[in-house]
């Protein structure tokens, strides 16, 4: 029965906690500018989401160690230091996207402006995490992530052309501005697919204790949790598709994305917007936060978890504190939080193989994970996503920022 | 050496920077979207959807955008500096509370947008 709750508590968790700023940003951008086009690179990515997630919770079922550890553990010190500098310098412009995400819906929500908010919120981020413990950060935060849900509603409000979405489940390029759409597109893949999910997910294992019975828990969560949870990043791509494209809007400010729930929803859509991406920010600041506590103590040997007391992981705690108030600069400096989120994003898929190359050895090596190796599917799923999303990555980024 | 041939030559192709045709695109690109955000919250506005501080801080920014765009092309067109005036208008209606007034102004923005629309058309054709 426990086993049940579990599993339902860790889908609806990954329903509410799914949304951050890079999933708002990139669906209202992609649904804005092209319509259902790129509806295939959020399945896409949340197919090779479900697989790494997954993959990370039966490594630490199996073998006791998160990720970090057992890179480190399998590969060297030596080796693990490129891919832990690459993921602390994306989880710096991440956490300033999602702090800048917060900071923007308090904007709309007071008219007070954005970087009035950004010390204030980093403040909050660090109590949370300094006072709370990690089912409250994992659940409790997520929980109101439901909130999110309005985007899916929106949908059936709205009844979108069926035959129209069912088409652009197949990938199919542009007939103008292809190296914006293939920027856009990479967005979405490094949104979902972002490094500090799978961290975060095989360092919460450890801490939650999982062993080899905790295996079938993990299957259903990171399946039927992120397959659901996609469902409101889909949302948000079809209400911009049905509200703003027909407008000529795109969404290059967060102040127009706000629009977009008022046709379905009145006065409570602009209200459910903001509330949406405030909550949905928070969690996922609050997450990579700890993420990058989490590696970096793990990439020491330092003593870590969220469930310890402060006193008793010094330096753990020290890095969060540092990390949380050094990302506010990003927005105290006065950087536009949308092309923050959509550059970090675009840099999230650029660094996916440095990540995912060493989990998938390790996921192949039974002294980790036994009998419980990975099958062909989830390798091919997983290097063809990855190899996709850095192949358009090194194309597009250029192209976006010198101008096709 | 060949790692760095593919990114090194995408930056060199891509590092030549937009011809005077391609800022123009872009610039009407943004104009049309700033103008068409203009609208939605001003209507938006008058249905009682969004708050008053929201709505003038976005028409703001609209306006500051689309200089920026008038700005980039270094342009005297007419309807541009017409919609500059428009939001200015529609600020005022806001800060003043006139939800009658701003039906003109919205009305005002439509007929730009359009304008805009067709000599957007013309720029195409020309190029």
């Amino acid at each position: 029965m426990s086993k049940i709750l579990e599993i339902f508590l860790g889908i609806v968790t990954s329903i509410g906690g799914f949304l951050d700023v890079g999933a708002i940003a990139t669906s209202a951008e992609a649904g804005s500018s092209f319509g259902f086009h790129l509806l295939w690179a959020i399945v896409l990515g949340t197919i090779c989401v479900i697989f790494l997630v997954e993959m990370s919770g039966r490594l630490a079922a199996v073998s006791q160690h998160t990720l970090a550890d057992a890179v480190r553990e399998r590969f060297g010190f030596n080796f693990y230091v490129f891919p832990l500098i690459a993921e602390v310098i994306v989880d710096f412009l991440v956490l300033g996207a999602e702090i800048g995400g917060v900071c923007i819906a308090l904007q709309l929500l007071t008219g007070i402006d954005l970087r009035w908010w950004a010390l204030p919120v980093a403040f909050a981020i660090w109590l949370l995490l300094w006072k709370g413990t990690f089912g409250l950060i994992e659940n409790g935060i997520s929980l109101f992530g439901l909130v999110t849900l309005a985007f899916v509603v929106a949908i059936f409000k709205l009844r979108p052309d069926l035959p129209a979405l069912t088409q652009s489940l197949l990938p199919s390029l542009p007939h103008q501005d292809t190296p914006h759409y293939l920027f856009i597109a990479v967005s979405i893949l490094g949104a979902l697919i972002s490094p500090y999910l799978f961290y975060f997910y095989s360092s919460g294992a450890v801490e939650d204790k999982w062993d080899k019975s905790y295996l079938g828990v993990n299957r259903a969560v990171a399946s039927l949790g992120m397959g659901f949870g996609s469902i409101v990043s889909i949302g948000v791509l079809i209400v911009a598709a049905q509200v703003l494209q027909p407008r000529g809007i795109t969404v290059d400010s967060y102040e127009q994305a706000a629009l977009m729930l008022t046709q379905p929803f009145g006065y409570w859509g602009f209200i459910l917007f903001a509330v949406s991406l405030g909550i949905a920010c928070f969690g996922a600041a609050l997450e990579v936060t700890l993420d990058t506590a989490y590696i970096v103590a793990q990439a020491l040997g330092w003593n870590w978890g969220e469930n310890l007391h402060p006193r008793e992981a010094a330096r753990f705690s020290s890095i969060y504190t540092v990390f949380v108030f050094s990302a506010t600069v990003l927005i105290l400096i006065g950087l536009d939080p949308l092309q923050l989120t959509l550059f970090s994003m675009a840099l999230t898929a650029v660094i996916l193989p440095t990540v995912i190359v060493p989990f998938l050895v390790l996921m192949n090596d039974r002294k980790y994970v036994g009998d419980h190796k990975n099958g062909w599917i989830s390798n091919g799923v997983v290097v063809f996503t990855t190899i996709l999303a850095f192949v358009l990555a090194i194309v597009a980024i250029p192209l976006e920022i010198f101008g096709g | 050496m060949k790692n760095f041939l593919l990114p090194g030559l995408l930056l060199g192709l891509t590092a030549c920077g937009q011809t005077s045709q391609e800022k123009l695109t872009d610039a009407l690109k943004t104009t049309r979207s700033w103008a068409a955000t203009a609208q939605m919250v001003g209507e938006a506005w008058q249905q009682g959807n969004v708050p008053d501080r929201y709505t003038q801080q976005t028409l703001v920014k609209s306006q500051q955008e689309i200089d920026k765009s008038i700005q980039e092309i270094n342009t005297k067109n007419r309807t541009l500096q017409n919609l500059k005036q428009t939001l200015q208008e529609m600020v005022t209606c806001v800060e003043q509370h006139d939800k009658e007034k701003i039906t003109l102004s919205l009305q005002q923005i439509k007929l730009e947008q359009q304008q805009i629309e067709d000599w957007a058309k013309i720029q195409g054709e020309q190029s």
